[in-house]
């Protein structure tokens, strides 16, 4: 997202080249550049993922800590999501620059993630109305270069799995919960072997067997 | 919508097989070169108690009595009678500041630049107040290095008809230690697009004109779109570029023909895939080392 100036001729050459879908570097209008992910890069977290978009660069963390649940929602944990636009991504960002991006993308997040299909948050709950698990996820931007919130919403979510992968390896029996919450209730449990399995067209994901772990509720 | 992900994989290092009977000798700024005091020092080399030591990190080039040390990635460094690609950041009173990916912007100024038609006279204050006529900010150039200043600064000139203001096309930014030096950089592709490899590293891709213009210098910008089979050429090559400077390998008119005819089984977006495009830049240099040897 760093301002590139071009000159008019090349304007019209780009957009003329989009009426007609092919892109610059030959792509289609709805082609994504190539996508790197990582998971587990940070030591001191419960999860992370790092995750590379053409130019650019998302590295997301998760930690696990106990709180009180919100007043309105007392049967819930919730998830906190902070975006760190920095500077090193691009000049725009110098000193309060990426405040605004950042906490436009924390809402989405916030949106995004609040609902029954992607987090089951009553499953975050220890003791109603006393103690719940909060998950607070810490997005930083190293580099930026475009599709801001597909990279994103991608690392937030490869994190999370790195979050459950990890929980169930240590067997974490203290935090049922969060392995639980992090299912996709979508995708059945079955006898499939605990990998994060990356294909090269579709984004699959196959997730562990459950028969160790104690079910809340 | 399909999404292809793949991990992280580290680059396989460029087999030494394929290649030069002698390996380079790569030196770091402040390692000894030769101890042997009976060599002149070039580029990138200073005397340093009875050693050559290197100032700059990349390999030795020993030419007779002469030893210099060719930088692997540096800004661009000006010499007479380069041609350049710059884009123009500034106007000022009575000439352009160009960017040039350099360590001082470049100066084009009003004198050294034709005017409409090819006259020959006097710049006057007329013509002074038209400058943002002629180039304004982010317009392409290419030019010739006329001068070079004592603090590096580059004086640009575009005394030819084949200079100017560049029209419609794609730019690519590679660093100018890949760009090899050649008696012309100006290039027409029998695959149907043209190319202009600027020393600084910017590499313009175009469409071919129809028919030259001799007299208009650049000044009149054909603003009419370019037709698809075109756009597939030019971003193919673009692709292609890209994937030679990747795997760092030298950019003259052969070997970006060669990689373009050896990326034609692909579809133009899967050339920047990694595995792809190493298989077509190990094809390009193997058809280079044939042609060589």
């Amino acid at each position: 997202m760093a301002s590139v100036s071009l000159s008019e001729a090349e304007k019209v050459y780009i957009v003329h080249g989009v009426q007609e879908d092919l892109r610059v570097d030959g792509r289609g209008c709805e082609d994504y550049r190539g996508v790197e992910v990582e998971t587990d890069v940070v030591s001191n977290t419960s999860g992370s993922a790092r995750v590379r978009l053409g130019h650019t660069d998302i590295l997301v963390g998760v930690k696990a800590e106990m709180g009180t649940p919100k007043l309105e929602k007392p049967n819930e944990g919730y998830l906190e999501f902070f975006v760190d636009c920095s500077a090193n991504a691009t000049p725009e960002f110098e000193g309060r620059g990426g405040d605004d991006l950042g906490t436009e993308i924390a809402n989405t997040l916030y949106r995004i993630f609040h609902n029954k299909s992607s987090v089951d948050l009553e499953a975050l709950c220890i003791s109603p109305r006393e103690h719940c698990w909060v998950l607070y996820v810490d997005v930083l931007l190293l580099e930026c270069g475009g599709n801001l919130f597909d990279a994103i919403s991608i690392a937030v979510k490869a994190a999370l799995f790195n979050t459950r992968n990890q929980l169930q390896a240590n067997r974490w029996n203290t935090a049922p919960g969060i392995v639980c919450a992090l299912l996709s209730p979508d995708l059945p449990p079955g006898p499939d072997p605990s990998q994060v399995s990356i294909a090269d067209t579709r984004f699959r994901l196959l997730h562990p067997r459950l028969d160790h772990i104690d079910l809340v509720g | 919508m399909a999404m292809e992900m793949r991990l992280p994989v580290a680059r396989k290092p460029l087999s030494e097989s394929l290649g030069r009977d002698t390996k380079k000798h790569l030196v770091v700024p402040g390692d000894t070169i030769t101890t042997d005091t009976g060599f002149m020092r070039g580029h990138g080399t200073y005397m340093g108690e009875e050693k050559l030591i290197a100032s700059v990190a990349g390999s030795v080039e020993r030419v007779n009595k002469l030893i210099c040390v060719k930088a692997l990635k540096t800004r661009y460094n000006g010499e007479v009678g380069d041609i350049v690609v710059g884009r123009i950041t500034e106007v000022q009173q009575k000439r352009w500041k160009v960017e040039t990916n350099s360590r001082l912007d470049s100066v084009l100024l009003l004198s050294s630049m034709n005017l409409p038609g090819g006259e020959l006279r006097r710049r006057s204050a007329e013509d002074e107040l038209a400058m943002r006529g002629f180039l304004q900010e982010g317009d392409l150039i290419s030019a010739e290095v006329q001068a070079v200043f004592s603090d590096g600064a580059v004086s640009l000139h575009t005394r030819s008809l084949k200079y100017g203001k560049l029209g419609q096309g794609v730019l690519v930014q590679v660093s100018p230690s890949l760009v090899k030096r050649q008696k012309t950089h100006f290039h027409d592709l029998p695959c149907g697009a043209s190319v202009i490899l600027g020393n600084n590293g910017f590499v313009w891709i175009y469409p071919t004109p129809e028919h030259r213009e001799e007299d208009v210098g650049g000044f009149v910008t054909n603003l009419e779109p370019v037709s698809l089979a075109d756009r597939e050429v030019i971003s193919r090559l673009r692709n292609c570029v890209v994937s030679l400077v990747t795997q760092r390998m030298m950019l003259y008119d052969t070997s970006i023909l060669y990689c373009y005819e050896a990326s034609l089984p692909h579809q133009i977006k899967d050339i920047l895939k990694p595995e792809i495009m190493e298989e077509i830049v190990m094809e390009t240099r193997q058809r280079l080392l044939e042609q060589e040897g």
